[in-house]
């Protein structure tokens, strides 16, 4: 009874709400963190808040990938299987222990290494998926169907967002730090609201983009 | 793609936003109850709590009307027509007042309210649990094995709903305290009793969501229907 097509669809839903679901909590207390009512200590239990819950997002993107092209594969509709799927799970392994480890050695040289590496994977694999995705559509690529190759690109682009959130972001650290040693100023509270107000595009789209590779997952249209 | 594509979507969605926020209330709680934090950012702590916590009950009142939708459309619930827009109404009235609970939090009106939710949600277990259990003995209104065991699991999460209800209730009574008298032993001591009171019926909500969720992913593969 228990077909594993059935867990990893699972596992894939799940990672969408530790992914799309805990956003939500991120983004509405990234706000909390510049209401100027908010005492110093104040924001700073939400920044521990918002750490804690963006933790989950970081490590859901990245086992998405893995566990869609378990899904993708189960179908028949990638050929990515058997020893290329080990291959897979393994670089997307040390991704994860790259990216956990860049957040949990934030602020230190060697957290700027990790941080840099992992920037880099970024880079690459915006590249390897959306070219893979686009020969994909036009009828020459790894993918079978349409609907898996425009959810492949979709994922190139949420990844593009994230990008767009990490670059938008990297001043909201320092300038929380600053916040927190010189206390409200004008000039600590409107460094603090820049990050936190620009971020905002970058993040609707990076939902939408989630939304839409659900409908395309869950209706599998054939388009 | 049609529209049952779509409710197919927002059904995943409501369950995203259900469990997924609960998360950040889930870790905010252990901040409120502690000592160390100031009174003012302990209040503030239970109001971004309080807010994040509105989504989970909204999807949990979205849930079932979204799904009751997908069954009629399927063929396999009675609930279909004129009843399934009772429903849908029923489900968005419910969730405007729960809104308004939030909104006026503190005011005789919210109180007034809170104890007409918390009946409406007896009644609504029953509501879910009897067709459920009729069905599964024959005679309907849902067709199928797994729907009415699926809504019988949503049921047990409704009724984990109300645990954590029942079993936070100290808690905003002791925070009470804390705002006015300050922080003593005895009403940190009934905070953080409270609190580790819920967390296994909060679990159990994930619990029933998570296996729901399954059921309702893979029900042809499981059951062939």
């Amino acid at each position: 009874m228990l077909d594993a097509q059935t867990l990893w669809i699972m596992v894939h839903v799940v990672l969408l709400v530790y992914w799309l679901g805990a956003d939500i909590s991120v983004f509405y207390s990234s706000f909390q963190l510049i209401k100027t009512e908010n005492s110093p200590e104040t924001r700073a239990a939400i920044a521990k808040v918002l750490g804690f819950v963006n933790a989950f997002p970081g490590i859901a993107s990245i086992l998405m990938l893995p566990v869609g092209l378990m899904l993708a594969n189960g179908k028949g509709l990638s050929p990515i299987s058997g020893g290329w799927l080990a291959i897979v799970w393994l670089l997307a392994g040390v991704w994860l222990l790259i990216s956990v480890s860049a957040a949990s050695q934030r602020g230190t040289p060697l957290g700027k290494t990790y941080s840099n590496i992992d920037l880099w994977i970024r880079i690459v694999l915006i590249a390897v998926l959306t070219i893979a995705a686009i020969a994909s559509l036009g009828g020459g690529g790894l993918f079978a169907t349409n609907w898996l190759a425009l959810k492949v690109l979709l994922f190139a682009f949420v990844l593009v967002c994230g990008l767009g959130i990490r670059f938008t972001f990297a001043g909201l650290g320092p300038a929380f730090g600053r916040f927190m040693a010189e206390g409200s100023t004008p000039e600590t509270e409107a460094a603090l609201r820049v990050p936190v107000i620009r971020v905002k595009p970058w993040v609707l789209a990076l939902w939408a983009g989630l939304v839409a590779m659900s409908l395309l997952g869950t209706a599998q249209p054939s388009l | 793609m049609d529209w049952q594509d779509i409710f197919k979507l927002l059904h995943v969605l409501t369950f995203v936003y259900w469990v997924g926020a609960d998360l950040g209330v889930f870790y905010s709680a252990r901040l409120v109850v502690n000592p160390k934090y100031s009174t003012e950012t302990r209040a503030t702590l239970l109001k971004v709590l309080a807010w994040i916590d509105m989504i989970p009950r909204y999807m949990l009142l979205l849930t079932f009307p979204v799904g009751a939708t997908l069954a009629a459309n399927l063929g396999y619930s009675a609930i279909d027509g004129v009843w399934l827009y009772l429903v849908w109404i029923a489900a968005i009235a419910w969730l405007i007042m729960v809104w308004q609970i939030h909104n006026r939090e503190g005011t005789d009106a919210a109180k007034r309210l809170t104890r007409l939710d918390l009946m409406l949600r007896f009644v609504f277990i029953a509501a879910l649990a009897i067709p459920a259990i009729t069905s599964l003995a024959g005679s309907g209104p849902y067709e199928t094995e797994w729907l009415p065991i699926k809504i019988l699991l949503f049921a047990g999460a409704v009724c984990c709903g109300v645990g954590i209800r029942v079993t936070f209730t100290p808690f905003g009574a002791a925070f009470g305290k804390l705002m006015t008298e300050g922080s003593s032993p005895e009403i940190e001591g009934q905070m953080t009793r409270s609190l580790n009171h819920a967390v296994p019926y909060v679990i159990g909500i994930w619990v029933f969501a998570a296996i729901t969720a399954y059921m309702g992913m893979n029900h042809e593969i499981l059951f062939g229907t």
